[in-house]
């Protein structure tokens, strides 16, 4: 595995909020667009992991493209898709771009290219997520927001 | 009484009902005191879930929940449901993620002084052979694809081939380690990856490895027949099938929720998703889930091998003076396809235990022939700042729960509130005064796992015992504790 350094941030910024969860971890996200849902999500996620924020030095790219029967469905994938790569391959996505979320005939698809590199330091994984799960997810639309809670069981 | 807009009546003093109304097939009983009840169950929606799992195509008798029930996935955490096999359905939700989470308690010969003489040493040995923690790995050789499949396959017979194990481990683990419908074919490639340098870890959360001594007894004959006695020391580890068993939940969820409109269900949670137990989802689902279930008892297995080790090293003794042996080994994370009598009929079901153990009675043929005369013992865990229950099995488990009973305490405060809590005090040390040794991956770990995070373990036991459900034989306290 390759030895990478990496430069602690300060603080994230984002348009998702922990809520108090008795035995696991959960979130609430709010955003304008879907693609930004999907964003902020992951972001969520990443928080949830990291101690603090990683940057690293070196970058590759890698490709993500997803297809679910449902928009839940289609984020729970994504989430897990990140938690597989990072908890398994032990790389970590640092940031996204091109994110496309998009529905024809009831089959819903996500596809973005993905920022990130392989990490060595474990010391930096706060905990194991062992699953991003349905549970109170509903994706909503309200006062032109997009909205849903996520939860995860650790 | 009437909790969150539900009605609740009070069968016996532990015992309550809720009513079938709406889409609900059968009543929901619940194990529990009243005083439980009003504190621990207006917060949550664990007693909703008890009414949503009463909707499952097949349920029979009740939808059931222990004392230690709480809000999980679909399934209160605490659940037990039983389901025709012709008309009724599986849940992955109904098993949880971690697939065969369970408890493994270990005798040895040893008693409480010799080991608090070296215990530091011990838990530091301990520590170093039992990989802990996030993404823990590497116990032992990183299996081959086709060695992996041999774990699914064979469960803890894996160990034993491997000399990581002796007979009498596998004779007293439930279903004798091994569940025999396993099909690794049903296991995804990505299950695989997860699991495939992870034989013989701990993980992280609520995991853990525990040297406790045997501090009282309630039923000196059955704690005989298991081979326990006052002051003896003992090994507790709870964890389950890690990466692996959480892929394959995952993995089925997808599959079962995208066949799902073919079989026109109404279900009021979206992760209670279901599917009939003759349909193909349904099959590959319970030989997949047999498969992880294989995995987490040979994980199980080398780790107490590995514990073993970790004593005999610190010690310096031989194994005959060791005594090392398995007492039993429970799963809490499970669905099995059982004989249970309904009505006037006896007939196969499959019950779904989502954190409830089994807990079949004296005489059962399907426990080990050792513990027919007393019944099969059921592994309680506490928290690793005050203490675990031994109980066994009854007859009256059989007539009313399905031969099952509690698993755990039970999470009182959040990770957060447990964090605040711990903020400017030193656990370690508070252990420590208690008699207690604690290693851990990280401080945040011992932080959010301290002993006032969690429900009093002797609340559930109570319950359960008064009900006569499962009875107490002995009360363990941990002296030596490491966690992810």
């Amino acid at each position: 595995m390759i030895k990478l350094p990496y430069i602690i941030q300060d603080e994230m910024t984002s348009s998702y909020k922990f809520i108090d969860h008795t035995a696991d971890i959960a979130f609430d996200v709010e955003a304008e667009t879907l693609e930004e849902l999907f964003t902020s999500a992951a972001e969520a996620w990443k928080e949830s992991v990291l101690e603090k924020e990683v940057r690293l030095e070196l970058t590759k790219q890698k490709k993500i493209e997803l297809e679910a029967g449902s928009i839940e469905q289609l984020l729970v994938e994504f989430l897990s898709e990140l938690n597989f790569l990072l908890f398994t391959k032990k790389w970590l996505y640092l940031s996204l771009k091109n994110l496309s979320v998009t529905n024809e005939n009831t089959l819903w698809k996500f596809s973005a290219s993905m920022n990130g590199n392989e990490i060595s330091e474990q010391v930096l994984l706060k905990q194991e997520i062992k699953a991003i799960t349905y549970h109170q997810m509903e994706i909503v639309n309200e006062n032109s927001k997009y909205k849903t809670r996520v939860v995860f069981d650790i | 009484m009437k909790i969150n807009d539900i009605e609740l009546i009070k069968i016996t003093e532990n015992l309550w009902e809720i009513p079938a109304s709406g889409g609900m097939k059968v009543p929901g009983r619940i194990y529990i005191s009243r005083e439980m009840l009003e504190k621990n169950l207006k917060e949550d929606e664990a007693l909703k879930q008890v009414v949503n799992v009463a909707h499952l195509p097949g349920i029979q008798k009740y939808s059931l929940a222990m004392p230690d029930i709480h809000w999980g996935y679909g399934f209160p955490i605490g659940g037990v449901a039983a389901t025709d096999l012709e008309e009724g359905v599986i849940s992955p939700g109904g098993v949880g993620y971690d697939i065969n989470c369970g408890v493994r308690l270990a005798a040895t010969n040893l008693e409480a002084d010799l080991v608090k003489s070296k215990i530091e040493n011990l838990v530091n040995k301990l520590f170093d052979l039992v990989p802990t923690g996030v993404g823990a790995s590497g116990a032992i050789k990183k299996l081959s694809s086709d060695d992996l499949k041999k774990v699914l396959m064979k469960g803890s017979a894996w160990a034993l081939e491997h000399d990581l194990g002796n007979p009498a481990d596998i004779e007293l683990t439930e279903e004798s380690g091994t569940l025999r419908n396993a099909d690794s074919d049903a296991v995804s490639q990505r299950a695989m990856e997860r699991g495939a340098d992870q034989v013989g870890t701990l993980g992280s959360g609520n995991h853990f490895l525990e040297v406790d001594v045997v501090e009282e007894i309630y039923d000196a004959k059955t704690a005989e027949v298991f081979g326990l006695f006052q002051n003896q020391v003992v090994v507790l580890i709870h964890t389950g099938s890690r990466g692996l068993g959480y892929q394959v939940c995952d993995d089925y969820l997808k599959f079962i929720m995208n066949a799902s409109s073919r079989y026109g269900f109404k279900l009021p949670d979206r992760q209670l998703a279901c599917a009939p137990i003759q349909s193909a989802e349904g099959k590959d689902y319970i030989s997949a889930m047999q498969a992880a279930a294989n995995f987490a008892w040979n994980n199980r297995q080398v780790i107490m091998h590995l514990a073993k080790k970790a004593f005999k090293e610190t010690f310096n003794m031989t194994e005959s003076e060791l005594g090392f042996r398995l007492v039993y080994d429970v799963c809490h994370n499970i669905a099995k396809i059982e004989k249970h009598k309904i009505g006037n009929e006896e007939k196969n079901v499959c019950v779904h235990r989502k954190g409830a153990t089994r807990a079949f009675p004296p005489g059962s043929n399907l426990i080990p022939s050792k513990y027919k005369s007393v019944g099969q013992p059921v592994l309680i865990p506490g928290d690793m700042g005050r203490y675990s229950y031994i109980a066994v099995g009854t007859e009256k488990a059989m007539q009313e729960t399905f031969g099952s009973s509690c698993h755990g305490a039970g999470r009182n405060l959040s990770r957060t509130k447990a964090l605040k809590n711990a903020k400017g005090r030193n656990l370690i040390e508070e252990l420590n005064k208690k008699g207690i040794t604690i290693k851990a991956r990280g401080y945040k770990t011992i932080a959010e796992e301290m002993p006032g995070a969690y429900k009093d373990v002797s609340d559930v036991v109570e319950v359960m015992h008064k009900e006569g459900i499962t009875t107490k034989v002995a009360k363990i306290r941990p002296i030596g504790v490491i966690k992810g």
